[in-house]
């Protein structure tokens, strides 16, 4: 039974080039790659973190249910310098367990354009690193886990 | 007494007195260069860098430039550029930093060279001398900062997040975090008394100076009882004792043998340093010429230009140079380095879309996929000759049809099967003015967020149908998370989150199970 998202990194696709939008109709975050296909699987987070992937389990979009008012406000904004860009392929194991317990926490800067999202044990790790999936949004991930993301609204 | 009167006042004492300091200098001389040569590791890493130096420069007479001028990822050996995300420090010391309390730096050694590094003030450090790890403690960014020369990584960790992301180390040098000041290894050695092994205490022109002066007053002294005009090795041959005359001569002796023998060394030593450094720069030259030759032959369009920098050889040496030089190609391999060769040969053959990496491949073609339709086109197609306008009508044909438009390949790629299987399941066809419908009859609000979740997630059991009951009849849980409520019917898993406990809008639809941190919320009349 795994206790976080087990991911491995495929050759960047234009499907899971996420970019971020946030509808503040809903005050829900979006990251998608605007492609229309089918979301054929889907993994949660406490139903407040959805990924959904396509039929080759290449993530393509994140909905992100936490509004904009609860982000944290850090002092410092994070700049990522990233070893790649990649599309991220969740692992059959990760999809058959679906719906994952993680704690998740969301930062953001003063301004609210940027947003840090951690979830898994990220806050106590020091070897995660930053994929590119977009010009505007990167994705931590840690020994073949993905454990948060950073995007510029 | 009698005796030390011989000593200072006599003249057969002052030169023995003499002869005692030449002799104590040359034994010292004589101990120096035996300790320079046979137990200072740092003067003989200086001299071989000093050949290796000669080397490089002798074969880095060509360098590379993309098409733009664009420079590649060949500075080095300790480039401050940022290579393909990260810095590349082509760096390789010969022994862990090492702390020097008079510039209050941090100092690293090669063969090549030696890096200064000097933190700003105010800036804690800890240096580790076993891994020649240094960390700086950035307190206003709330992040300790890790740079490791032996692995060549520069890590900041954020003290609130705790995630380490790589640095580029001008981002230090722009901070002012850090200065590094590279220092080639001189021709002709240091021979400051650092170098020498002598334990620092005074600056090295102090000291050099205290022994200096030390040796002229000690022979003055020597030589103040010698009358004038009488010269020492006369009055030595007249007065000294013949055991002290011999010694002496022992001594001249060894003093002239010794001076020829290390000139000769010197002379052998500077031969061997640049025929080595011819030999290895004629071969350094011609490798050079190869790999442009291939590159230009492979790529046809790198542009060349010639320079004294010693970057091209040493990016040559190492991966990430090569990398970059195919990345100027426009073959993007250098970002997929890592990936497994055959997911790259598959891709830049462009056989298929990018497929997953790893031995995990779905069973995707496990069912037969549904023929591709007429109006599909089994191979990708070139568009790259395409007029604008053409390209956006097929952007939007693929909307209809399920194919994609890669703009950075300018093809069209047709979908694969897996897609087309589930295209067929989910029934692409249905117009989405169609869904959402019986929310509209029922009164419920559907966001366009929640309709569009709708459609891309009907693949996997959200229908409308499912969603409307889960709204209907669903467990209502309250998320601390997002402080949203949410129905969750698990007779079909599907759940909806709504704004409100009741009459709320749809945010979002989704499937899935239930989570232990929602808290169900207990039924009361009349809800």
């Amino acid at each position: 039974m795994t206790h976080y998202l087990e991911i491995s990194l495929s050759p960047p696709h234009p499907a899971g080039m996420l970019v971020p939008r946030y509808d503040e109709e809903v005050n829900v975050l979006d990251l998608g790659s605007g492609i229309r296909m089918p979301w054929v699987y889907g993994v949660d987070i406490d139903g407040t973190i959805i990924f959904d992937l396509n039929a080759e389990r290449l993530l393509v979009n994140v909905e992100v249910l936490i509004p904009k008012k609860m982000w944290r406000v850090a002092p410092q904004t994070t700049v990522p310098y990233p070893k790649r860009s990649a599309t991220l392929t969740f692992s059959e194991r990760t999809i058959r367990h679906k719906s994952f317990s993680l704690p998740i926490t969301i930062y953001t800067n003063r301004q609210r354009t940027s947003v840090l999202i951690l979830f898994d044990d990220a806050m106590n790790n020091n070897n995660a690193w930053w994929v590119k999936l977009s010009h505007r949004c990167f994705a931590a991930v840690q020994h073949g886990r993905l454990v948060g993301f950073l995007a510029w609204l | 007494m009698k005796k030390i009167r011989w000593l200072c006042c006599d003249e057969s004492g002052i030169e023995t007195v003499q002869w005692l300091a030449w002799g104590a200098v040359l034994l010292i001389l004589i101990a120096v260069i035996y300790g320079v040569f046979n137990g200072n590791a740092r003067l003989r890493a200086a001299i071989r860098g000093t050949t290796a130096v000669l080397a490089t420069r002798f074969g880095s007479d060509i360098g590379a430039r993309g098409p733009n001028g664009t420079a590649p990822c060949l500075d080095g050996p300790f480039s401050v550029q940022r290579c393909n995300g990260a810095s590349q420090i082509s760096f390789t010391p010969v022994q862990p930093i090492v702390f020097d309390p008079r510039t209050q730096s941090y100092v690293v050694f090669s063969p090549i060279e030696r890096l200064v590094i000097k933190p700003a003030a105010g800036v804690p450090t800890v240096a580790d001398p076993r891994t020649g790890e240094l960390l700086l403690f950035d307190t206003p960014h709330q992040r300790i900062i890790r740079v490791n020369l032996i692995e060549q990584r520069v890590i900041a960790i954020d003290q609130i997040t705790g995630v380490a992301t790589p640095l580029p180390l001008e981002a230090l040098l722009q901070h002012r975090l850090i200065e590094i000041q590279v220092i080639d290894a001189p021709a002709i050695a240091p021979l400051s008394l650092a170098t020498l092994g002598v334990p620092r205490v005074l600056p090295d022109r102090l000291a050099l100076l205290a022994a200096f002066v030390g040796g002229a007053g000690l022979l003055g002294l020597a030589r103040r009882g010698v009358q004038e005009g009488m010269l020492a090795s006369g009055g030595a041959a007249a007065n000294v004792p013949p055991w002290l005359a011999a010694l002496g001569q022992v001594f001249l002796g060894l003093l002239i043998g010794v001076g020829a023998l290390l000139a000769l060394a010197a002379l052998i030593y500077a031969g061997a340093a640049l025929l080595a450094a011819v030999g290895i720069g004629a071969a350094l030259s011609f490798a050079a010429a190869l790999a442009v030759a291939a590159v230009i032959l492979a790529v046809g369009f790198v542009a060349l230009e010639f320079s004294e920098r010693v970057q091209a050889f040493l990016a040559r040496r190492s991966e990430p140079g090569v990398g970059e030089w195919l990345l100027i190609a426009g073959l993007s391999l250098a970002s997929l380095s890592s990936v497994a060769q055959s997911a790259i040969a598959r891709t830049v053959a462009g056989t298929a879309r990018p497929r997953l990496v790893g031995g995990d491949e779905p069973e995707q073609d496990a069912v037969a996929p549904p023929d591709c339709p007429p109006v599909c086109a089994p191979e990708e197609i070139d568009i790259s000759s395409w007029p604008t306008l053409a390209r956006e009508a097929a952007v939007l044909g693929c909307l209809l049809l399920g194919c994609h438009v890669d703009d950075q390949r300018e093809r069209i790629v047709p979908p694969s099967p897996a897609e087309r299987l589930a295209d067929s399941v989910l029934g692409m066809g249905v117009p989405a003015s169609v869904i959402g419908k019986s929310f509209q009859k029922a009164g419920i609000t559907l966001t366009p967020h929640a309709l569009h979740k709708l459609i891309s997630r009907g693949a996997r059991g959200v229908t409308e149908e499912a969603a409307l009951r889960a709204y209907r009849r669903g467990r209502l849980f309250y998320n601390p998370h997002d402080r949203s409520f949410i129905r969750y019917d698990p007779r079909t898993g599907v759940a909806v989150a709504i704004d409100k406990a009741v009459h709320g809008k749809v945010i979002t639809v989704f499937e899935g199970n239930p989570s232990p941190r929602w808290v169900p919320v207990r039924w009361r009349p009349g809800q």
